[in-house]
């Protein structure tokens, strides 16, 4: 098949995919700007009263509240250790590296159901209530694959030639820290809180399971349409959908930002 | 190494161990013990019940080849997608990656809410089918079934396919495809040849992902399977709710991580050989 | 893989030709409307400063670029719209392109093994051709093992296997360091007339483009500027670029004078050209004129051999290049001359030092008039 052939496929595919992944989204959202009647959408009236409603809905106020602070809370405490483990990590190499590392990636790689799971026993078995810090412990465990990828990229990116030219016009090593290594990894700490923090907010598997009585917005959702269709959930949807894209966008834009050569 | 090393060591590690190797002894642990009013006995019954009961094993069936099906379609799709984002001028590149990955983030919850509605009752493709003519009222073809759980799989996890695909591309030289034309080949033939097999440890780490991803999700299962579209994962999920049965769930959660591990280290092995051998 | 005999120098036989033909990225057009024969057998080197075209004409030879205007034949076939793996050429590509998960041989072997033939076929030629770039013995190493000069040669072996009509290479030596480009530029030159085959070789370096080529086409900004021989391109320059880009050159503004059309004003006095070549210059142009062709002096001592053309200066810089002395000398009021001195012909006592008096002389055979 010629080159040209082969391109209208693909982009054939690339069309009909992101057909597939974005029209549901945009439908449900737009069925939260108009009134909804007995299965039919009256385009000719758009209303913000959906919007309303949910400012007025204590149970969602709460779990926005709880999934804003779970992800503030766990995105932090992963770009510390992270930072942490890249530091002393950096300069290792051979098995001992490989099985810290091995760790540090497991959760990521193994399905979110075991990772909670074990987090319950292991609340259960230690006696620490579940709630928003064992959702944060979670998340944290969670993100910390991702995070610490990012900066140890980074770090490792960073000429050494750098730190040493800094040494060699008189810095001290906090001196260097401050001057030269913080400035390098600026970017990439803002990109991976940025991605910790939607993680955090759109993780719902794992939080099933450590919440305890303790609810966030994935969860109030998931309830929220088990009980059936009503037009606030689309309402709320499109709040998760805003949150998730603004903060996917940044991600993006600091990360695309800093890979273009200067 | 001295023993300041080892001291430093320790207390690095200690955080992970405690954190990550701590819930999962405790998994371990609590499938393989049962405690009664304070007392712990400790018994293999219920991993054995979890490995020999025909119930369980029929649903951990079920799920395997939801599973392996979800991969297979996601790389389907996710690898013509990667693709066509790799092969657009540079310039237009980073738009049409965001593009195919954007949906990743957003809101799985929401992406299995709008599933539902798209299959649902007054769904579209039910809409479609009464405006056309083809059914006279809505049809549960399309929901509460097996199909619906892979359908939503695949629409959840193809832009987690797509990523790795792409990223594996991406370090593919520009000019290969060019070098395998101007060798005679035409381009498909240098897609084959020369792309694939260079790309074939993302195209593994998709497969991987998307069936990981889909082995242990049990939201999904729940909202469009219905009742005949039991999990695996549901039946986890299960025995912390309305069963309440710790020590059977750990047994099960015991057996997601095996087959995990196996597909981890089956990944591994998969991705050196075909990389070799699609060379030749 | 012994194929002809190179062709003799009087038998010129077009292989492939370029009429008329432009390429434009959007706006901006990157190649002017050029036309170019390649003659069957030759040696041919696109030589020009980045962005001037040159590799451009290569990708539209081996159809990587389809042209905004013109043709492209192959002996008398329009092959314009011919996508590369329908055309009898091959490509050594600046970065080698080398297949990291095939082996040296598979690698040499892949332009057999998609036209279909036999695997016994295909490591027979692959062994042959690596033979020939003396890299007998390698076909089972991976890519990564070899050196920078051996992954070369194996990009060469995978060009020529398929015995293609005409060999493209996209400055495939600039990857190498000094003493091993040296070495490969007579080695590709050695298998470039053991095979007979035509080599189209694009580079920046004029030093390459001298010691290789049959011919040279020298482009700047988007169209040829000259099109000869090696010594044709370095002894008379078409104009200014060509001059200055090739080999170095002294370049003086010149004025005719109106009853001696040989002769011309310039800052720095009268100045005799060449004979019969200013027929047709009355109007300002510019005198070229090699540092290796200027001879000098201290100021005062006996000449040792009369030549022409003389001017007064005063050292400013001395450079010692081992093989000679590069001296830039101040003549007139505004006027830096360059010029170089080789140890044995130095008509000097000694080299010069900064500040020194000195004269300077040259042929009017070795002044060449550049048109503006």
């Amino acid at each position: 098949m010629s080159a040209s052939r082969m391109n209208v496929a693909f982009g054939a595919v690339f069309t009909g995919a992101v057909m597939l992944l974005y029209l549901p989204i945009l439908t449900v959202a737009l069925y939260a700007f108009f009134p909804v009647e007995r299965g039919s959408i009256d385009l000719s009236a758009p209303t913000l009263g959906y919007f309303a409603d949910l400012a007025g809905n204590v149970s969602v106020l709460e779990a926005l509240a709880n999934s804003g602070l779970a992800a503030l809370l766990s995105s932090l405490l992963s770009l510390v250790v992270a930072t942490l483990y890249a530091a002393y990590l950096r300069e290792k190499s051979g098995p001992f590296k490989v099985a810290f590392e091995a760790l540090i990636y497991a959760p990521f790689f193994l399905p979110p159901i075991v990772v909670g799971l074990s987090l319950l026993l292991a609340s259960a078995s230690s006696g620490i209530p579940r709630g928003v810090a064992t959702i944060v412990l979670g998340h944290s465990l969670f993100t910390l694959a991702v995070v610490y990828r990012i900066i140890s990229v980074r770090l490792a990116n960073l000429p050494p030639s750098l730190v040493q030219a800094s040494a060699d016009l008189g810095a001290s090593r906090l001196q260097t820290i401050r001057f030269v290594t913080i400035p390098h990894l600026m970017s990439a700490y803002v990109a991976a809180g940025l991605l910790a923090a939607l993680l955090s907010f759109d993780e719902t598997l794992i939080t099933a399971l450590v919440a305890g009585d303790t609810t966030t917005l994935p969860l109030r959702l998931w309830a929220m349409m088990r009980v059936g269709f009503s037009p606030s959930i689309n309402a709320l949807v499109v709040v998760v959908v805003g949150i998730c894209l603004v903060l996917s966008l940044a991600a993006f834009a600091t990360l695309s930002r800093e890979t273009r050569p200067a | 190494m001295s023993a300041r090393h080892i001291l430093t060591y320790l207390v690095a590690i200690l955080p992970l161990g405690l954190f990550i190797g701590y819930p999962l002894g405790a998994l371990l642990w609590s499938s393989v013990s049962t405690s009664n009013e304070g007392a712990v006995t400790y018994t293999l019954a219920f991993l054995a019940e979890a490995l020999s009961s025909p119930a369980y094993l029929a649903v951990l069936g079920v799920t395997l080849v939801i599973c392996i099906a979800t991969a297979i379609i996601s790389v389907a799709i996710a690898l013509p997608m990667a693709l066509f984002v790799w092969s657009r001028p540079a310039r237009y590149q980073p738009i049409a990656l965001l593009v195919l990955i954007l949906p990743m983030f957003m809101s799985y919850i929401v992406k299995i809410y709008t599933m539902r509605s798209l299959l649902g009752l007054n769904g579209f493709f039910n809409q479609l089918l009464l405006t056309t003519g083809i059914v006279d009222k809505p049809t549960t073809l399309f929901l509460f079934n097996r199909g619906s759980i892979l359908a939503t799989f695949v629409v959840l996890y193809i832009p987690f396919a797509a990523l790795p695909i792409y990223l594996s591309l991406e370090r593919v030289p520009a000019n290969f495809v060019l070098a395998g034309r101007d060798l005679g080949a035409s381009y498909a033939r240098a897609l084959k040849d020369i792309v694939l097999p260079l790309a074939s440890p993302g195209i593994v780490a998709a497969a991987l992902f998307a069936f990981i991803l889909a082995l242990g999700d049990f939201v999904t299962p729940q909202m469009v399977g219905g009742p005949s579209g039991m999990t695996f994962g549901r039946i986890v999920w299960s025995q912390f709710g309305l069963a309440f049965n710790y020590s059977l769930g750990a047994a099960l959660g015991i057996v997601l991580l095996v087959v995990t591990v196996a597909a981890l280290a089956g990944s591994g092995l998969a991705s050196r050989a075909l990389t070799a051998r699609m060379g030749r | 893989m012994l194929r002809a005999a190179p062709k003799t120098a009087g038998e010129y036989v077009p292989l492939v030709g370029l009429r008329d033909v432009a390429v434009d990225y959007g706006a901006l057009r990157v190649l002017q409307p050029t036309d170019l024969t390649i003659a069957e057998g030759e040696f041919l080197t696109i030589l020009g400063p980045s962005g001037s075209g040159k590799t451009t004409i290569l990708k539209l030879i081996g159809g990587f670029l389809s042209p905004s205007a013109g043709q492209v034949s192959f002996k008398a076939a329009d092959i314009t719209g011919l996508p590369p793996e329908r055309r009898p050429f091959n490509t050594v590509f600046q970065d080698y392109a080398l297949f990291p998960h095939m082996s040296v041989a598979e690698n040499v072997a892949y332009s057999l093994r998609v036209k279909g033939a036999s695997r016994s076929e295909r490591l027979d030629e692959a062994r042959k051709a690596l033979e020939l770039v003396g890299l007998a013995g390698f076909g089972d190493r991976k890519v990564a093992q070899l050196s920078g000069g051996q992954q070369q040669r194996v990009a060469l072996a995978r060009a020529i296997v398929a015995k293609p009509s005409l060999i493209l290479l996209d400055e495939p030596l600039s990857a190498l360091d000094a003493a091993l480009r040296h070495q490969m530029q007579s080695f590709l030159k050695s298998i470039q007339r053991q095979l007979g085959t035509t080599f189209v070789f694009v580079t920046h370096d004029q030093q390459e483009a001298l010691a290789m080529s049959d011919r040279i086409v020298v482009m700047n900004v988007g169209r040829i500027v000259q099109i000869g021989s090696p010594a044709e391109i370095y002894n008379d320059p078409f104009n200014a670029f060509v001059a200055t880009f090739i080999g170095r050159n002294n370049l003086l503004p010149a004025t005719p004078l109106p009853e001696h059309r040989d002769r011309f004003t310039t800052e720095i006095g009268v100045v005799q050209a060449r004979s019969g070549e200013a027929a047709g210059v009355d109007a300002d142009c510019q005198l070229a004129i090699r540092p290796e062709c200027i001879s000098v002096r201290r100021r005062g001592l006996e000449l040792a051999s009369e030549q022409k053309n003389r001017i007064e200066g005063v050292v400013r810089e001395v450079a010692f290049a081992g093989t000679h002395y590069g001296y830039r000398v101040a003549a007139g009021a505004r006027c830096t001359v360059t010029l170089e001195c080789s140890g044995r012909h130095n008509e000097t006592d000694g080299p010069l030092s900064v500040g020194e008096d000195v004269e300077m002389s040259f042929d009017p055979q070795d002044t060449r008039i550049i048109r503006t």
